[in-house]
């Protein structure tokens, strides 16, 4: 069963732990951030299901050196084919391309033992990452941001109920102590029910004042303060579904 | 009862009778267009950093805007990608404005549906609008016109354009204790996320009332003869959402 465009939209758009994220120095005096293939082949398969996509290497081209025991170099080009329901009962092909660059890399003598093994590998992932991160940001693209807001740093916590010795500690998956995530869930919840109200006013949906006027006659409250934690989840969905229907 | 005439639907009779009648009178849908939907979403944020001047409520603004189901459910094809690299590019037309011009403007009215009753043409009974911003800047009131664009605008077309007048015209109609000192067209670059021009006017209305009146001679005149323009269809489908409708009407 191939996924919606809809699923594949949300689940490729997904933010990249940093964790996932390698860097090496360009060589040009800065860092280049990259994601290794096994990871992106892992994404694509979440993304599109195990069996909803395949790739080919349409071109692999020697651009250089090569001779016996010199390092060479390789441009290759993948195609990615992906298929995804159209949620009408059709299907649809969705194809994506990309150059890469490989190159081996000399041993300390000047010598290499598989120059054309390495560069081949190195130019076919290339191409292949440059081909995936196309389809959204959990696939690569978010690293062509300088400001990388879609990858997703871990988060912040204090591990004891005293003050942390260093304040900067970080601890990825540790459970955070129930208030502090209560708080920040519900403060983000309200940011995205102002949010989305704004939206539905500027669609022309509804005015502010019928929002407040429907807010009041459901939930008797004024502000969403004082909603319910479960009552701002579901006025946050009443929202949103107003708003995605226009 | 006639519709009424907005900058929009005189824009569409100038460019093709045909494509105004079908869509303005006959109202036949269209699919909404990618362009269309960025500038409104565009438009929900840039009106929020100037009210709230806060970058990061009116970047939430404009993220709920664009993840929108209406959005998703836009006809990408297979350019689905583009969905998120305009995402960032809007994210960071907000930032850009804001931190140029926008922190030193203060929001008097904006995106408020305004209408004025006409009675000097048979084919006219309300002339429409929706400016997109009238702030303080600089001590003076400008009316703001947000405008997004892969090509740079002449300066010349900016200064003798209709829409901001006509805007002007509106607000003073409307709202009696403002006045419109200047008129300001904001053009955001598309693909580089920052604003490639900023060209403001001081307002001058009886240049204003000769365009309002050129507006509603040919509106006028042309309401009602809805002839094809051939010239706006030369492309056929790639330039006329209407192109299939009228194409069946005329066979």
């Amino acid at each position: 069963m191939n996924k919606t465009i809809e699923q594949v939209t949300i689940e490729a758009d997904k933010k990249i732990p940093r964790e996932e994220v390698s860097t090496r120095d360009s060589g040009y005096g800065s860092t280049f951030s990259y994601l290794t293939a096994h990871y992106v082949v892992a994404r694509m398969n979440e993304v599109f299901g195990n069996c909803g996509w395949d790739s080919e290497t349409v071109e692999m081209r020697q651009v250089g050196g090569g001779d016996p025991g010199k390092p060479t170099a390789y441009v290759a080009k993948v195609r990615i084919n992906a298929i995804v329901s159209t949620g009408d009962g059709g299907y649809m092909k969705v194809v994506k391309e990309g150059y890469g660059f490989g190159a081996d890399k000399p041993k300390r003598d000047g010598t290499c033992n598989n120059p054309h093994e390495f560069a081949v590998k190195e130019a076919e992932s290339d191409a292949f990452k440059r081909a995936a991160r196309q389809f959204g940001m959990s696939l690569g693209l978010a690293l062509y941001s300088k400001e990388q807001e879609n990858v997703e740093e871990p988060t912040k916590i204090l591990t004891s109920n005293s003050q942390p010795t260093n304040p900067s500690i970080t601890i990825t998956n540790a459970v955070p102590l129930q208030p502090i995530a209560k708080d920040a869930d519900r403060s983000g919840l309200n940011k995205k029910i102002t949010a989305m109200s704004k939206v539905v006013i500027a669609k022309r949906l509804k005015t502010l004042d019928e929002l407040k006027s429907d807010m009041k006659s459901k939930y008797n409250v004024d502000s969403t303060m004082a909603l319910s934690d479960a009552q701002a989840g579901e006025l946050y969905g009443t929202l949103e579904t107003l708003a995605n229907g226009h | 009862m006639t519709i009424p005439l907005t900058y929009s639907n005189y824009s569409t009779l100038r460019s093709c009778g045909r494509r105004f009648k079908l869509q303005c009178i006959d109202l036949v849908p269209q699919p909404r267009a990618v362009a269309l939907e960025f500038g409104s979403a565009m438009h929900a944020g840039l009106h929020d950093v100037l009210v709230t001047h806060d970058i990061e409520s009116a970047q939430d603004v404009f993220s709920a805007y664009w993840d929108t189901k209406s959005i998703s459910g836009l006809n990408w094809d297979t350019e689905r990608h583009k969905q998120a690299e305009l995402k960032q590019m809007g994210l960071k037309f907000i930032s850009n404005f804001y931190k140029k011009y926008g922190k030193d403007m203060q929001f008097v009215t904006g995106e408020k549906r305004l209408k004025s009753p006409f009675w000097a043409a048979q084919t006219i009974d309300t002339i429409e609008g929706t400016p997109d911003a009238l702030v303080i800047w600089n001590s003076k009131k400008v009316l703001l016109d947000f405008k997004t664009s892969a090509y740079n605008y002449l300066d010349e077309k900016l200064d003798s354009s209709l829409q901001l007048n006509l805007y002007a015209w509106l607000i003073e109609q409307n709202e009696g204790n403002h006045i419109v000192d200047d008129l300001s067209y904001v053009v955001f670059a598309k693909g580089t996320g920052s604003i490639q021009t900023l060209r403001t006017i001081p307002h001058d209305r009886k240049k204003a009332l000769a365009l309002i009146q050129d507006m509603v001679e040919y509106w006028d005149r042309n309401y009602g003869f809805y002839h094809k323009n051939p010239n706006a269809c030369v492309m056929g489908k790639y330039v006329c959402p209407y192109f299939n409708n009228c194409w069946k009407e005329t066979t």
